[in-house]
């Protein structure tokens, strides 16, 4: 019967472990499995708009370029600015969050070109252009393009 | 009996073992829980709702016909808001928090730990329940009460006044315990089919003329509704709805089925039945097949299809097994809890026939979790003793897949409700978009006052949980959508 015991009570027990050792690690200052984004551009990259509020209120300046690692937005890094993280991690929802608390466009035709590049002409109006005016090659490939603006 | 039952010349031991487990597993996840900040989708409008307005004015209000009666669901939100005196988290997500230790603790008194082997099935059952799919939406979300959590409590407490010795209290508990979980959301109307399954499978706590008087008061409750109110049922054009291999807008229902509608509400009750028994279809669609089909399953839908229809073919066996003391009513407490599961399966997906979404279905849920860790006590500790040893192997090895099936599942909610934390923190921060689609929400300083002390609790004063992120955990953790 002892085997029956350790059926029924081993998995679900091993589950509340690793649940509350996970937790009581996380306590202790360690991180398993974290994807907290080391600053401002890679928050905004992600759409985590609550955790760029917090980096821009306590001191982060969204203005200037932070390095985005590799992993975060695909094999590639960057080291761009808060808005240009936002254009290139897809995200124009938060670039409003981001304009609220004081990041702007630095660098009008590197956002233009970028936002041609991840094809989001939508969001055009912010460097002040025209959504009309993308005039992206859809034969060439999104990251060479996303090169091409970043150089 | 088996020996290691009789062994334990205590069984005050082993309750303490199963109590404290619930407690600590419940406190584990009401961790999670507390991590989330108050929402802002469902939960903000509920507040604002309740600016300026008395309780009896809120209750009084929601007599007002219609598709719905849920009176106490908003004076419950009002109740809490008032005591709340502005600590809105505190109060709020400490609700959600007790009311799912609350509801282990019942789960567990329910499911009577007389013995050792009683209370090793515990921790199996608490994880079924956490892991149930139906269970989900009562962990992730919250109205920013979520009254599908208190209709599962009613549910269980429901079954706790039938087991009891009973007595005239007990017969009052039991008709106020009804009266509140109807008037709370219309599901609460499952509390008289428990009543009356447990008083069916031989539970007496609940007299006859408690029983009377609870059938009573469930017309009592019809009357008041269709009647006095003049409400009714719930249209299908008030929201998309799963059906077939995807979801259905209320003109494509319209289109498919015209006025004939009752060959969609018995889809959806056959769906949502087969939702709690199969984990298929989910929330009336069927995704699992849909994804075979396209060669897309994900391992989170092998894995939930797989546990659930395991632990259903155990339940059906145990059934088959006893079928005709099933039908002669010649129970115990074991049959009786399975009994109660089979009552409530299809009751509870009635109250899907409308709108199919897995949540409805979570007193359906904790009842199949208590069938099913009755029907493995049952298996390891019993039926198997005197068995071949191949046999006893093979009964081991289900067992073990069933066991760490559903401690995957319930493991994954876990990772689900941090994932969740990050998302509705984040709601806050975008709310100016929300706004503008909701149309105007705040405009008076009182409002706004509200608005800031929720979105400084989800911002800035709760420390926001580190935001984690798992390949494996994303393929194996059903994605709480």
């Amino acid at each position: 019967m002892k085997t029956a015991v350790l059926i029924l009570v081993v998995p679900p027990l091993a589950g509340f472990i690793a649940v509350g050792g996970f937790l009581l690690a996380e306590a202790a200052g360690a991180r398993p499995l974290s994807a907290e984004p080391a600053n401002i551009s890679e928050a905004a990259a992600i759409g985590a708009a609550a955790r760029a509020i917090q980096l821009i209120v306590n001191g982060e300046n969204p203005n200037r370029p932070w390095p985005i690692r590799e992993g975060v937005l695909g094999s590639a890094s960057y080291s761009v600015d808060a808005i240009d993280a936002a254009i290139l991690g897809r995200r124009p929802e938060i670039i409003e969050v981001l304009m609220k608390h004081g990041a702007r466009v630095t660098d009008a035709p590197r956002s233009a070109c970028l936002i041609r590049a991840v094809d989001l002409p939508e969001l055009l109006p912010i460097v002040g252009a025209s959504s009309d005016r993308v005039t992206s090659d859809a034969s060439e490939h999104s990251s060479d393009r996303i090169r091409a603006c970043l150089e | 009996m088996n020996r290691m039952a009789e062994s334990v010349a205590d069984p005050r031991r082993a309750q303490r073992l199963a109590y404290g487990y619930a407690c600590a597993a419940g406190m584990l996840t009401a961790i999670f829980l507390l991590r989330i900040p108050i929402q802002l989708s469902d939960s903000f409008s509920e507040f604002l709702a309740m600016q300026g307005r008395s309780l009896y004015r809120v209750v009084r209000d929601e007599f007002s016909g219609g598709p719905y009666l849920r009176p106490l669901r908003r004076g419950l939100i009002k109740i809490l808001f008032d005591l709340s005196g502005g600590h809105y988290y505190a109060w709020f997500r400490g609700f959600h928090a007790l009311e799912l230790i609350v509801l282990f603790v019942l789960v567990v008194r329910m499911f009577r730990v007389r013995s050792l082997a009683d209370a090793a099935a515990v921790p199996l059952l608490l994880a079924m329940i956490v892991g149930l799919h139906t269970f989900n939406d009562v962990v992730r979300e919250a109205f920013p009460i979520n009254h599908f959590l208190t209709i599962a409590i009613c549910c269980v407490a429901a079954v706790n006044l039938s087991q009891s010795p009973g007595g005239l209290l007990v017969d009052l508990s039991a008709v106020a315990l009804l009266a509140f979980a109807m008037l709370t959301i219309e599901s609460g109307l499952l509390v008289w089919v428990v009543f009356v399954a447990a008083y069916i499978g031989g539970y007496r706590g609940i007299s006859r003329r408690a029983l009377i008087a609870l059938t009573a008061t469930l017309g009592f409750y019809f009357v008041l509704r269709f009647v006095v109110l003049g409400g009714t049922v719930p249209a299908i054009n008030e929201r998309d709805t799963g059906f077939g291999l995807a979801a259905a807008n209320p003109d494509e229902l319209t289109r498919l089925f015209g006025g004939r509608l009752w060959p969609f509400y018995a889809y959806n009750v056959v769906s949502a039945m087969s939702c709690v028994l199969f984990a298929e279809p989910r929330s009336g669609t069927w995704i699992f097949v849909r994804g075979a089909l396209n060669h897309d399953l994900q391992p989170w839908q092998i894995l939930g299809v797989l546990t659930s229809t395991l632990t259903t073919l155990l339940i059906a066996r145990y059934i088959a097994k006893r079928f005709r003391r099933f039908r002669r009513l010649d129970l115990d407490h074991d049959d009786r809890l399975v009994l109660l599961f089979v009552a409530l399966l299809p009751a509870n997906a009635a109250f899907a026939a409308v709108y199919a979404k897995d949540v409805i279905l979570s007193p359906a849920g904790i009842f199949y979790a208590v069938a099913a860790a009755v029907v493995l006590r049952h298996l390891l500790f019993e039926e198997i003793a005197a068995r071949h040893t191949a046999i006893r192997a093979a009964a081991f090895a289900v067992a073990l897949v069933i066991a760490f099936g559903w401690t995957i599942r319930a493991v994954g909610i876990h990772y689900r409700l941090r994932e969740v934390a990050a998302i509705d923190r984040d709601d806050w921060a975008y709310y100016d978009r929300w706004e503008r689609q909701q149309g105007d929400q705040v405009t008076t300083p009182a409002d706004k006052q509200l608005w800031q002390t929720l979105y400084d609790d989800a911002i800035w004063k709760r420390s926001q949980p580190p935001m984690i992120d798992s390949r494996v955990a994303n393929a194996w953790s059903d994605p709480l959508e």
